[in-house]
Parts: structure tokens; sequence; C-alpha cells
């Protein structure tokens, strides 16, 4: 059944059904951008290209995306900093202890292990208590309320899925160079910098992927620690606009905004698919 | 997240103190990072579980004090203590007396909620997922690419952002589905995120069990009824498609028997409108994930099994159950743990569709763990209106518990697969 090419007629039908399912898939998207182009700020789009389209929409998203005076810019930078700042840190710590987990033999390597996937199953909104207690204590209000304290909190969770997620690349990569490297005279500090790390690559890159894929639309923390709008983010102004009720809501803004933050964590995932779906199952799963 | 240490060698050999020191050099800033920001809060939050903690205590000269302070007194009044309670959090969500003072609030619905929720979730994603991988893989399909590429939208888009769409959809004025609906002749607009009554009143609704009769009950027949056969079908029958069926089904013939109090009564049943809106919102992001993992699986299918099979004499559908679902099936189980897991704590479709509502009939249990923290307040004896930090604890320890039992039980499904794909 799968090794002859399908007839005409099972043809038609099986395009009929992906057509299908492509209308599901793709109506949502319509529907926005519809709605972003719209000037008119409906809630309901008329057609795909509706009349008198334009980009007002995203200019006003661009520039006062909330009641309060912060531009699409500085929101954005907030989310950057925290992605950007979360995953670079996450990497930057987290390598060296990878590494050692994959490779060496030593006491506490199974406990360590178990503490991982223990704290692996925790959801971040289940430390939330604890972390934003503790962080407006150890280092004050201020400092709680803005990106600082939502990145710290941010790596108490990112940090264990990291290590986890590059220790399960560094285990498919073979020891053979290593231990040609140590016979050719490195030592095992060289070894890991000179030969694992230029290896372990690709590991690093889609773990930092992940974490700034989650950084950058990160709301749970940021909604709880941030009450300064020179620190909103981007997810947060999101959630602003979505009004109480459908009419007090800036639709088409809306919509541009959400097309505007969404753009990059698309296209990134799109460039990187391949790597993404094999690093969530190796990293996550096969330990 | 499958706990792997049983594959480490087995036989016992001397450590290499050189290596044992490198080992641990390399762990160090990770380790030290992690102790403070990752297990202390886990150990702070225990801490706080036991006691009153809530937004009056915020304010203190000494985190270590104010942890000390909770058993001596003149400590206690230095650093702004709360008193320890003992066992009375955990007690007062197992129990539901805080149902009292927090209107709406039943914890065993809310987990009963998020069970059903989850499997029959996964359930669609896995079926759905195969299906459409299994149009995909047909020889000769024209635009197979393009559609490979557009149909991992919805899992590309952030599910915040994707949400959001969908909330915006469902509104019942201006949302898209409604109007949909009314190109279909709909008179009204189905107000989907509003609605408190069930739509489906032939679903069947709960049965009370008998005034005072013991709470436990009905947990020991839902498990009875809903996870005794599902492991029974899977020892035993290893036709693993028919695991997801036998679970919908169980799940409606639990439900009767389900005893819920006098408060769960009167929030209506477990399926309001609302359900069915983030049901629909989390079916479209939810499937091109299995459908990703699938279509990988079916390309690894050797040709030849299917010839084999045609030889024989297997029809498509026979073929289809000898040599796709047993080839599929390594590929799967891993996916659909992952699945499981995320459609569990699946706090973005809730949170931003129905925001738990109408009446917190779909909060589940991380949106809520989340209102604690975030939105509620509760009156505390003797201490007045507060947010109840503690109780947040509490409840965020007893979700670990549960999650710590799924990953439990789906680690040992994983074991058993593999020993029985090896």
């Amino acid at each position: 059944m799968i090794d002859k090419t399908i007839s005409l007629g099972r043809q038609i039908i099986y395009q009929l059904l992906a057509l299908f399912v492509l209308g599901i898939v793709l109506f949502p998207v319509l529907w926005v951008v519809s709605m972003a182009l719209d000037p008119r700020d409906l809630a309901r789009p008329t057609s795909l290209v509706p009349p008198g389209a334009s980009v007002k929409a995203f200019r006003e998203a661009i520039e006062s995306p909330t009641p309060n005076p912060v531009s699409f810019g500085e929101l954005a930078r907030n989310s950057l900093a925290i992605a950007l700042g979360v995953s670079a840190f996450t990497i930057l710590v987290g390598t060296t202890a990878a590494y050692a987990f994959s490779r060496f033999r030593f006491p506490g390597r199974q406990a360590g292990m178990l503490a991982f996937v223990i704290v692996l199953m925790i959801p971040s909104t289940a430390t939330l208590a604890a972390l934003f207690v503790m962080l407006n204590i150890v280092i004050g209000p201020t400092l709680r309320n803005s990106i600082v304290g939502v990145g710290i909190a941010m790596v108490a969770g990112s940090l264990p899925f990291a290590i986890w997620n590059m220790k399960g690349f560094i285990d498919t990569i073979p020891r053979e160079l290593e231990e040609a490297a140590l016979i050719d005279g490195c030592n095992a500090n060289q070894t890991f910098w000179r030969i694992m790390l230029p290896l372990a690559v690709p590991g690093l890159a889609v773990t930092g992927l992940y974490g700034f894929m989650s950084g950058w639309t990160e709301f749970v923390l940021s909604w709880q620690f941030i009450s300064n709008p020179k620190w909103f983010t981007l997810s947060m102004a999101l959630y602003g606009m979505q009004g109480q009720y459908a009419s007090s809501t800036p639709w088409s803004k809306f919509a541009a905004m959400s097309i505007m933050v969404s753009i990059p964590v698309v296209g990134v995932f799109f460039l990187l698919q391949r790597f993404l779906v094999s690093g969530l199952t190796a990293g996550g799963v096969k330990g | 997240m499958a706990v792997s240490a049983r594959k480490e060698e087995q036989v016992p050999q001397p450590y290499n103190p050189k290596i044992v020191r490198l080992a641990y050099s390399y762990i160090l800033p990770a380790a030290l990072i992690m102790a403070l920001i990752t297990f202390f809060p886990l150990i702070y939050q225990l801490w706080m579980s036991f006691t009153n903690y809530s937004n009056i205590n915020l304010r203190t000269d000494s985190l270590l004090g104010q942890m000390v302070g909770v058993w001596f007194p003149t400590l206690g009044e230095k650093f702004n203590s709360p008193q320890f309670v003992g066992l009375q959090n955990y007690l007062s969500i197992l129990l539901n007396s805080l149902g009292k003072v927090l209107s709406g609030f039943d914890f065993w619905r809310i987990l009963l909620f998020n069970l059903v929720w989850t499997f029959s979730q996964v359930v669609f994603h896995v079926v759905i997922g195969v299906a459409v991988a299994m149009l995909l893989n047909a020889k000769g399909l024209w635009f197979k690419k393009f559609y490979r590429a557009v149909y991992i939208i919805p899992w590309a888009l952030p599910s915040l952002v994707a949400s959001m769409i969908w909330k915006n959809m469902f509104d019942d004025q201006f949302g898209s589905v409604n109007q949909l609906l009314r190109l279909l002749g709909a008179k009204e607009g189905v107000r989907w995120l509003q609605q408190i009554d069930p739509p489906a009143p032939w679903i069947p609704p709960f049965v009370r069990l008998p005034a005072g009769s013991n709470p436990w009950l009905g947990l020991f027949i839902f498990i009875v009824l809903l996870i005794a056969p599902f492991f029974w079908s899977w020892f035993r029958q290893r036709k693993w498609l028919f695991i997801p069926w036998a679970v919908g089904l169980q799940v409606l013939f639990a439900l009767p028997f389900w005893g819920p109090n006098a408060a769960t009564a009167s929030l209506g049943q477990l399926f309001p409108l609302s359900f069915y809106a983030v049901f629909i919102a989390n079916i479209w992001l939810g499937w091109p994930f299995m459908m990703t993992v699938a279509t990988g699986a079916l390309q690894s299918i050797p040709k030849d099994l299917y010839e084999a099979a045609a030889m024989d004499g297997a029809t498509g559908w026979q073929a289809f159950w000898a040599v796709t679902v047993p080839l599929l099936r390594p590929a799967m189980v891993p996916a659909i743990m992952i699945g499981i897991m995320m459609t569990f704590n699946q706090f973005n479709v809730i949170y931003f569709i129905t925001g738990g509502g109408p009446l917190h009939q779909t909060e589940i249990l991380v949106t809520q763990a989340y209102r604690f923290v975030n939105e509620t307040s509760i009156n505390l004896d003797g201490v007045g209106n507060v947010r109840p930090y503690a109780v947040a604890a509490a409840f965020s320890y007893i979700v670990f518990g549960i999650l710590a039992t799924i990953t439990l039980i789906t680690n040992r499904i994983s074991r058993a697969t593999e020993a029985y794909s090896d």
C-alpha cells in the first residue's frame, strides 16, 4: 500500500483531505493577518486583504503598544535581554557540568542525575511563591521588580534543563577523539576546550535556542515579578491588550503585535526544525 | 523525561581520584548556582508550607533568621516570622476545607479535570498526528513538502500568542467561530467562554455519593475504573492504540461515580462550554508535534515489510496493525510521555483562553497554583485578608507529588516498551 504510487482517484481524495487540514491550520493565522491589516480596528475581519488595508496598526503597535509610555522597542529590549541573558548564562555555566556528567565517573553522579530529573518535572509556577518571597528578601523589592529578578528566577528553572539537554547531546559524541587527544598529550582541560567544545556546538546552539524561545515569550514570572512599566516584556504587553470585553480591545494593534512577537520564534523554528525535534527527544527522553 | 540511570555500567570500579577532582571542579559553578536558586527555594518552600506565611511576612532583615524564628519566639519577633501550623495547609487543600474561605476551590475536581483534560487531549493529538503523517507519507502525493512545512505552524507559533488568538476567535460577538456558525444558520452567538450551563446535558452529570460518605471512595472508584484497565490493556493486548480508546471510555464510565461535595455540585459539571473551546484550541496546537515524530518513524519503516505483508495477503488495515503500529511504537511512546507532561501543565492555553473560568470550571493544577501566588487573597485565622503564600507552597508540593507519580508511571511504561522493542 505504501510501495505503489497512489492512483489518480486516491490522489484527489488525499489532496482534498490535505487541503482541509491546511485550511484548519492556516485559518487562525490568516484571521490575525487580516485583522492586523484592517485600519478600522474591527474585531471581525471581512476578507484577507480588507478594504483600505494599511500598516497603520503595525506603526501603532511599534510606537505605543500599551497605555504606558513604553515603545515596542523597549518591550522587545526587555524580552531580548531576558531571553539572551538566560540562555547565554545557562550555557556558560552548564556546559562543563554536562560534560562532567556525561564523561566522568565520580561519587554522587547518580544522585545528581536523579536530582536533575526531579527538578525537571517541576513546572515554573510550582516554586514561584518561594522564589518571589526569597528574591524580595535577598535582592530587595526594587531589583526583584525588574528583569534581573525575572532572569534569576528563569535560570533556576532552565539551568537543570540545559544541563540535562547538553548531557544528552554530549552522550552521542564518540569518545575516540578525546581518547586520541589524551594519548597525544593533551590534558583533560585542553581536551575539553579544544576537542569537546567545538564538537558540541550544535548541541549548545539547540539548547541556547530553547532558552531563547522560552525567554522571549516568558509570562508567568514576569507577570508576577514586574509592576514597573519600564521593565514590561512583550508577553505582558500582549496580555494587557486583551481587555476584559471584546469592545475594549484594540484588535488591529493586538493582531499586529502578536505577529511581530511571533515572527522571530517562528523563523528560528523553521530554520532549525530538524535539530529542535531531535534535540527534544534525544536530550529529554533518552538521557 | 525518563530516568535512565539503569543503563550505567554495573561493575563497581574504584574511582580515580584525579578524575573525581576534575569532575567536581567542572560541576562546581553550576552546582553552586543550582544550590542557591533551584534547590534552596525547594527547601524554603517546604518550610513555608508548614507555616502561615503571607505577604505581611515579606519584610524581614534576614531570610535564615526568619526561618529559624518560627521555633524561637524572640528571634521570631525580631525577624517577623510566621507561625508554625503543621500540616494544616495540606489538609485544608486535600479535604477541601479551603473551599469555605475561597469560593469555588475544589482540589479533587481540579485534579479530575486535569487528568481528563490531559488524557483526552493526548488521544486526539496522537490519532490526528499519526493519521496526517500517514496521509503525507503516501507515495507520489503532490505538494508533500509544502504541506509538511505549513502543518507545523501551530507548533512553531509561541503558545502564548496562539492562545490569545484563539481567545479572540471564541469571542461571542466578534469571534470567527461564531461567525462561521452564523454562516451555517445559527441565530444567536454561542457564549463560548461565559456560559455556565453545560451544553451537552446528556454527558453523564455527577452523581452525588450519599452525604457523609468517605470522600476517598470517589477517588478509589475512579482509580479502579480508569487506571486499572489502562494497565491491563497495556500488558495484555499490546495494541497500544486501544489504550487511548480504553481511557476515553473509562473516563465516561467513571464520571457518574465521582462523588463531589456540595461545592462541586454548584459548580456544574466537568464539561462546561469553555471546556470545548480550550479543547479545540489545544488540539490545534498539539497535533503537529505528534505528526513530526510519527513522520520520522514512518519513514524509517523498511518497505519490504509491507511487501511481505501484502504477499501474505494482508489488507491495508491489517498491514497497519501488524506493521505500522508496532514499528511506530518505539518512537511514539517517548513522544506521548512528553505530550502528557506538556498537556498536564498546559498553562498558556487554559490561562489565556478561559482564564480557568467560568466559575473556575476549567481550572487545572498549574493555573490554580499561579492564582494562589498571583491574585488570590484568603482570610486566614488571626491574620486577616492576605495573599496566602504558605497555601501556595503547600499546593505546589501536592502538585509536585502528583507529577512525580505520573512520571513514575510513564517511566515504567516506557521501560516496558524499551524491553518490548529490543
